[in-house]
């Protein structure tokens, strides 16, 4: 049996993931980070993305939306600001909200039209997740 | 004495009161289960937000700055964040919070300082209105619809009002859960930031040998770290706040159901007595006229 590390993925509304993984990799601050065992201590800002864990030959997806990583002695902590399994989304629902951001189209550059293009953002990482 | 129909009415409107308090203390032990389930992931949460904190700063890279931290020289204008029920029926938790927010006013006052009150909770703005204290903001308690999203917003504006240094000091005063089953009204300054206690642990003095690797630096992570631990704490308090609010309620409402019962018992005696004393004498009479016959 091999040694593993011990992920918990953790939001101010729920306890999501507790489990093990062979290999991890976060979507950080700044593009995506791996961690094997005997990773150094290591604390790192998350961005918004996907989240994979393999398990031997299967692999959990998750997307995580903002927050914190702390690794140390084999235990991976995730804070999320927001986080949701694989099985938590819909991607037709998804795709659904997708289009209707897309057609209310409005001038990217004004406020509004900001925050929209950032909920796209979210909304497309969501949906690559969803369709794994 | 009152007469039969009269307590008979009034055991009925006993009865009444009594199936709509027990009722109440159903709703109030459901509501509080699910308070405990979402307090018990905050709290967790919250606990490894700190861990990071004191991780972050006791690592002897830099000296860490934020204006979070800033205390003003002379502070003389104090926001009290009050946080209280929307709904009454719960015992004292409503007024423990009011008067403990009310003490520490006094005591800011008397030192020549100026306070504003920012109510949560129908209750506490009811109550202030009624001594004419004024308000400076009041919003509904979200109670058990609390969502992070909803105290990230609340935090944002606290924030926003310290930066631009329009109040020096905030204050919150809401009931903390101490274990499951005590709670007690508290208040903590939640701006400027008092860096969390360190709690020497063997486990912990471990970690703060071991060196972490920050990325990207120290600084950024917390600038980044502080917003979010300042949310984590307020979402907090709105959780704890509303479990202590539902088991108040349940206690309170379990003390009314138990004193209708037996109030019903005690009329019920009245009641039956009433009644003896009415066929007594009917018999009485009954033998009077038979008596006169004879």
């Amino acid at each position: 049996m091999r040694k593993k590390i011990k992920c918990s993925i953790l939001t101010p509304e729920k306890y999501l993931y507790e489990g093990e993984a062979d290999f991890a990799v976060v979507q950080a601050y700044d593009g995506e980070m791996g961690f094997l065992i005997n990773h150094t201590p290591l604390i790192t800002q998350l961005g918004y993305g996907e989240i994979r864990l393999r398990n031997g030959d299967k692999t959990d997806y998750l997307v995580v939306e903002g927050g914190l990583v702390e690794i140390f002695d084999n235990k991976m902590n995730i804070l999320a600001e927001n986080a949701f399994t694989k099985d938590e989304l819909d991607s037709d629902e998804i795709s659904k909200k997708i289009r209707e951001i897309r057609e209310n189209r409005i001038d990217p550059f004004s406020e509004e039209g900001l925050i929209l293009s950032a909920e796209e953002h979210k909304l497309k990482i969501r949906l690559k997740v969803a369709k794994r | 004495m009152a007469n039969q129909r009269n307590i008979k009415n009034r055991i009925k409107s006993i009865k009444n009161t009594k199936k709509i308090t027990s009722t109440m203390e159903m709703v109030a032990s459901a509501k509080m289960k699910k308070m405990q389930l979402r307090l018990e992931m905050s709290k967790a949460y919250e606990s490894k937000v700190n861990e990071i904190m004191t991780n972050l700063l006791n690592s002897e890279i830099t000296e860490l700055y934020d204006p979070l931290f800033s205390e003003f020289v002379n502070p003389n204008k104090i926001m009290i964040v009050q946080l209280t029920g929307n709904r009454g029926l719960c015992g004292s938790f409503n007024t423990n919070v009011i008067f403990n927010s009310l003490t520490l006013r006094e005591k800011l006052t008397g030192e020549g300082k100026e306070t504003f009150n920012y109510v949560i909770g129908k209750k506490g703005s009811n109550y202030l209105k009624f001594i004419n204290e004024p308000i400076y903001k009041f919003i509904p308690n979200p109670e058990d619809k609390i969502t992070f999203d909803f105290a990230s917003r609340f935090c944002n504006e606290l924030r926003d009002l310290f930066i631009s240094g329009e109040m020096h000091e905030i204050y919150i005063s809401y009931t903390k859960v101490i274990t499951r089953s005590s709670q007690k009204p508290e208040i903590f300054k939640l701006l400027p930031i008092t860096p969390p206690e360190i709690e020497e642990e063997e486990e912990y003095s471990q970690r703060l040998r071991s060196k972490y690797i920050f990325d990207p630096d120290p600084e950024k992570i917390l600038s980044y770290i502080l917003p979010l631990y300042l949310n984590v704490k307020v979402f907090n308090c709105f959780i704890e706040s509303s479990f202590s609010e539902q088991f108040a309620r349940r206690i309170a409402m379990k003390n009314a159901t138990d004193a209708s019962g037996e109030i019903i018992k005690e009329l019920t005696v009245t009641y039956n007595r009433a009644r003896q004393a009415k066929i007594t004498n009917e018999i009485a009479e009954i033998c009077g006229g038979a008596a006169a016959l004879d």
